[in-house]
């Protein structure tokens, strides 16, 4: 029993029908509990079973893929990572290592999904916001040159705080004679 | 019929190789209606030739089943049959079960009321450094409409089943196979081969 389906279906199965718990079945779970935490269940204690197969089902870590029985899916060509072809057995029992491979096939290979029973859902594209228009930065004048009024129009201004009156022309009227 | 068709076009040649009888004592049953023919996949250039076999994603989920023997305990005889038009073929598998608890007579009164096919792994194991070693090592009988079971048979004074149990599974008694069993071999290699059947067996299957 190495699918996550097979192991949820047992998991079920003995939980929700008494009928199902067997003896065979017992010994299935007390050793592996056994390989997975060396704790050794009491075989009177019926929860102690139902508590075993809920550590179990927590701790197996689960394949992302599964392959449909049978399928043999190889490489051609050199491989990756050294893994000429692979099998659902594989995925099942060491997706550690295989989840990848499986990944890498796919993406060499997308026509034979169709040989997947799992694949996980890829996670939909990261909508960007839009991003606001950068304000146009005027160009710095060149060769910036301050005249003697504009001077001291800001040391009267830093001073007081008063605008510096604006000189004007003083009109001038013609004479007539 | 066209020309060309069902013509001999190649050589048999000595073999060199020293044939072995007998099949393993672990057969492999599939219901019928579980063997995903659509996307099963043949030799291009041989029909006999199995590449792929793959079951169908249904529940409850389908799987191989083993049936174990004891000391070469299972045979396989195949016989063509000549009807009027065609010849045909007819798949024999005889198993023995040394047992007699409720669940082995509750298997058999399923395999009684069930189609299946079956797969059978020879002892003969040619070398082949062309087209790959252990080509002949599995073969699958009943692909065409599955095997039934044509015979049970129990007999507890029995000297030899010491009260086990003989079955006799087949084709139907109209209905044959059209092909000699089908060659079993995936991937080239009998280690790839072995790796499918692997992923086809069910959990009561494991060692």
């Amino acid at each position: 029993m190495s699918s996550e389906s097979d192991i949820i279906a047992f998991a079920r199965q003995f939980i929700n029908d008494p009928k199902a718990r067997t003896a065979e079945r017992k010994k299935l779970i007390r050793d592996a509990i056994y390989k997975k935490t060396g704790r050794k269940l009491d075989n009177s204690c019926s929860t102690c079973y139902i508590e075993a197969i809920f550590t179990i089902l927590k701790t197996k870590r689960m394949a992302n893929y599964e392959l449909r029985k049978g399928y043999v899916a190889q490489f051609f060509g050199t491989g990756y990572k050294g893994v000429k072809a692979f099998t659902n057995l594989n995925l099942q029992t060491d997706p550690q290592k295989y989840d990848p491979v499986a990944a890498e096939y796919l993406r060499l290979y997308p026509e034979r999904a169709k040989f997947f029973v799992r694949i996980p859902p890829v996670a939909p594209p990261v909508k960007k916001l839009a991003e606001k228009p950068k304000p146009v930065e005027k160009p710095a004048p060149e060769n910036v040159s301050f005249t003697p009024a504009d001077t001291m129009s800001v040391t009267i201004t830093s001073l007081t705080g008063a605008k510096p009156k604006s000189r004007t022309r003083k009109k001038t009227t013609k004479k007539t004679t | 019929m066209s020309i060309g068709c069902n013509q001999i076009v190649d050589c048999i040649l000595k073999n060199c190789e020293q044939l072995v009888p007998g099949i393993k004592d672990r057969a492999y049953f599939i219901n019928y209606d579980c063997v995903d023919k659509d996307n099963s996949t043949f030799d291009p250039n041989n029909s006999l030739l199995l590449t792929s076999l793959l079951l169908k994603v249904t529940s409850p989920t389908c799987y191989a089943f083993c049936v174990e023997g004891y000391n070469f305990s299972n045979e396989h005889s195949v016989a063509m049959v000549k009807k009027t038009y065609q010849k045909v073929w007819d798949h024999n598998f005889i198993f023995r079960i040394f047992d007699n608890t409720p669940e082995v007579k509750q298997w058999i009164q399923n395999a009684i009321d069930s189609r299946f096919i079956v797969i059978i792994e020879n002892n003969y194991s040619k070398e082949d450094a062309v087209n790959g070693d252990g080509r002949t090592v599995f073969e699958v009988l009943g692909w065409d409409f599955g095997l039934e079971v044509n015979a049970a048979e129990r007999n507890v004074n029995d000297e030899e089943m010491l009260g086990g149990w003989m079955l006799t599974a087949g084709c139907s008694d109209k209905l044959k196979e059209s092909l000699p069993p089908r060659s079993y071999f995936v991937g080239g290699t009998i280690a790839l081969t072995r790796a499918a059947l692997a992923s086809l067996l069910a959990p009561c299957c494991e060692d």
